[in-house]
């Protein structure tokens, strides 16, 4: 089977489905524009 | 159709089925600047017989609810399977979706991510920060 990746973008109400190469390249585009925010898992530490 | 799991996480790819996951179980996110843009990815597991799935498309949702439990937003989509084998017809079968999801978090506090495949939901809490945790320095 083979599955496509979707992206839901609520900033720009968009939702792009895509495949393949195309897929991988704007998931790691979405990595990239992350890198100045912090993530963690569990309760918050203040 | 159903929703098996879902896996909020900062890296995701699916290949033959299998989803590699980096960072899996995020839940906290820390934005120091504007705009206060959430980005997220997740792995999505869904079942279904194998007719389900070769059949009409199936509506997919994502909502976003804001600490106060308004709707932000909505977004749907349809859904698909192009089945190419099955082993065994007469058990359910899983399908693993990479996906993304992003969103402006005006405010701090928890964020309901919310999924929804036919009848089958999953909602996740995205607690969001509009600062660093203490003791860091934002990165980069």
């Amino acid at each position: 089977m083979q599955a496509p990746t979707i992206i839901f973008d609520h900033v720009n109400s968009t939702v792009t489905i895509l495949g393949g190469e195309d897929a991988t390249a704007k998931l790691a585009e979405m990595a990239a524009t992350q890198q100045n925010v912090v993530t963690t898992s569990g309760q918050p530490h203040q | 159709m159903n929703i098996e799991w879902v896996i909020p996480c900062r890296f995701v790819e699916v290949h033959d089925n299998l989803a590699t996951i980096i960072g899996g179980g995020i839940d906290n996110f820390w934005l120091p600047n504007e705009p206060r843009i959430v980005q997220a990815m997740f792995a999505l597991r869904l079942t279904a017989m194998p007719e389900e799935l070769a059949g009409q498309p199936h509506r997919l949702v994502n909502e976003i609810r804001s600490p106060s439990d308004e709707v932000i937003n909505r977004a749907e989509a349809e859904l698909g399977a192009q089945v190419d084998e099955v082993l065994n017809p007469e058990w359910l079968q899983g399908l693993t979706l990479a996906g993304g999801v992003q969103f402006q978090a005006n405010e701090p506090g928890t964020y309901t991510v919310t999924h929804r495949v036919d009848d089958s939901e999953h909602s996740l809490p995205f607690h969001i920060h509009h600062n660093v945790p203490a003791g860091t320095q934002p990165p980069g």
